[in-house]
């Protein structure tokens, strides 16, 4: 590689004059296109190929004339060598745009994790599709769920010591997951102390309004009998389900359109749970984005969109970390979810 | 709160031909699979927990020290102390983000912290070592971990898909028969689980 030695004396004065600035900031190569841009490219270079392949003619074409000439040996070889060396140059480039285009491919692989950042719940088929690789059948149950019949009254067993919490996110859950607007008993259902949460142990019944009853506004709603007491009035609202659920990314593990087990994200007012933190600099890096202008969360340099994800194919298991979420605020700072973690 | 800034955080010293990274020089960028080549060629571990040491542990104690600006000295005044205090205290969240953060810097792809029930594992996306490097990557997060727990901790390579690796944080006790169920072709999830039943037994036959 070479270059004009005014050009490198100019950038090396310029490097010099900023020596002293007080950062360097960080650079990271861009993409060169996305790949939409690039396979075109890469088919018109083959097309060219095929059109400038020795001995070959364009399909359609007429045959080409043939015409004797007489042609030196020294002149014979200059043409070999200028033939071999124009297939090189045809392989570089092809070869060029073939790593670029894996470059391009290489941002699209990030695309969810831009969805998890992004918080959008809409994004919940692309999370669904998380839980499935981890069960398989859970693919299956999903789209179980999205069918029709599977719309209508759909009943959840939670245990009584399952609190508001709980109920809210797996209404929550069931909300993305078909794509309807369900109430949960969280958002008519007040909080509870955590005395009357612990309850009998014996499931109670969750009713969630059938696509019909939930377009016409109609809330069905059966909280744990003991696990409800009338709101008071000093209380403020729980945020409306809609807005919570568009907030949350959400995985949601649904074993049976009958036994609905799912769980949403905790959100950023601390509910804890299970988490995925995807900072913003990896991925500003691999948009090509200055790391030092990458998107960040209020009041922080990197923000935590927070992801929740059960691994579980059984309900029973998922009972177990829904167990879990109930008490995430002690264990919220890193020790102790390091000391938690080493007792495994 | 996450204080990482990554204006900064690296320099590159064109006159003098350095790179700084968070004002310690004599960083050399190199190419990751020459590294690997290098590192793995003989085919020993300790080389590899040495290189992954080497890596993680500072990462470690650079997130401790950021974390404890601003924090007030330990009784016993000493940086390490309150360090220690300092990421304790600090949510998983930050401390997660932190870790990140110093990954990025390093090249070591994207990493990010989920937390299964009470298992913490981290996952590390675009690693530029490939699925060839995971062990490595495994010996930088358990130095790094260690660091910042201040315990012994462990880590394992719970498995890929496709170009997201987890990696699952555990104690010495229980790394032997996380490998053997992964050996046997659990999935890692279940794993987790039974972990978590593992040690729900164990509780309960110390109890009785």
């Amino acid at each position: 590689m070479t270059a004009p030695v005014e050009r490198l004396e100019h950038l090396l004065a310029r490097v010099v004059a900023r020596r002293d600035e007080p950062a360097t900031r960080l650079r990271i190569p861009r993409p060169t296109a996305p790949a939409a841009a690039m396979r075109p490219e890469t088919e018109e270079l083959a097309a060219e190929a095929a059109i400038d392949a020795p001995h070959g003619a364009r399909p359609g074409s007429e045959e080409p004339e043939v015409a004797e000439i007489e042609v030196s040996e020294a002149e014979l070889a200059e043409a070999e060598r200028t033939e071999a060396e124009l297939a090189e140059a045809e392989l570089t480039e092809a070869e060029r745009a073939e790593a670029e285009l894996t470059e391009a491919e290489r941002v699209e692989v990030v695309a969810p994790v831009e969805a998890y950042s992004a918080g959008v719940a809409d994004q919940a088929g692309a999370d669904l599709g998380d839980v499935a690789a981890l069960g398989g059948a859970a693919e299956e149950e999903e789209a179980d769920l999205r069918r029709p019949e599977a719309t209508d009254d759909v009943e959840i067993d939670l245990d009584d010591d399952a609190g508001p919490t709980v109920i809210r996110d797996v209404a929550s859950a069931v909300a993305a997951a078909t794509g309807e607007q369900v109430l949960s008993a969280a958002s008519s259902a007040p909080p509870v102390d955590e005395d009357e949460e612990a309850g009998s142990g014996e499931p109670s019944t969750q009713r969630l309004p059938s696509r019909e009853a939930a377009r016409a506004g109609a809330t069905e709603v059966r909280p744990p009998s003991s696990a409800v007491e009338p709101q008071r009035e000093d209380e403020p609202d729980a945020p409306a389900l809609d807005e919570t659920t568009r907030k949350r990314p959400v995985v949601a593990d649904v074993p049976s359109p009958e036994r609905v087990s799912a769980v949403t994200a905790a959100s950023a007012a601390g509910e804890g749970g299970p988490a995925v933190f995807v900072p913003p600099a990896p991925e500003a890096a691999l948009r090509g984005d200055d790391v030092a202008s990458a998107p960040t969360a209020a009041g922080s340099s990197l923000p935590g969109p927070v992801v929740v994800a059960i691994p579980s194919r059984d309900g029973r298991a998922v009972a177990d970390f829904l167990t879990e979420l109930e008490t995430p605020r002690s264990a919220s700072s890193f020790g102790a979810v390091m000391d938690a973690s080493l007792e495994l | 709160m996450g204080t990482f800034e990554p204006e900064g955080a690296v320099t590159f010293d064109m006159a003098f031909g350095h790179v700084h990274l968070d004002g310690a020089p004599h960083r050399v960028l190199v190419p990751a699979a020459t590294l690997l080549t290098l590192v793995t060629r003989g085919g020993g571990d300790e080389e590899l927990a040495e290189l992954g040491h080497a890596l993680g542990e500072p990462m470690g104690r650079r997130v401790g020290t950021r974390l404890a600006e601003g924090i007030e000295a330990a009784a016993d005044g000493s940086a390490a102390e309150r360090r220690r205090r300092a990421v304790r205290e600090a949510s998983f969240a930050d401390v997660a983000g932190e870790l990140a953060a110093e990954f990025a810097l390093a090249g070591l792809g994207a990493l990010s912290a989920e937390r299964w029930g009470r298992a913490v594992v981290w996952v590390l996306d675009q690693s530029p070592f490939g699925d060839d490097g995971d062990p490595l990557v495994a010996e930088v997060l358990q130095a790094a971990t260690t660091a910042l727990a201040d315990a012994p901790a462990r880590v394992v390579a719970l498995g890929r898909e496709g170009v997201r690796a987890r990696f699952l944080v555990v104690s010495g006790a229980s790394v032997e028969r996380v490998r053997a169920r992964l050996a046997e072709g659990k999935h890692w999830a279940h794993v987790v689980a039974e972990l978590h039943a593992d040690a729900g037994a164990d509780a309960s036959g110390a109890a009785s």
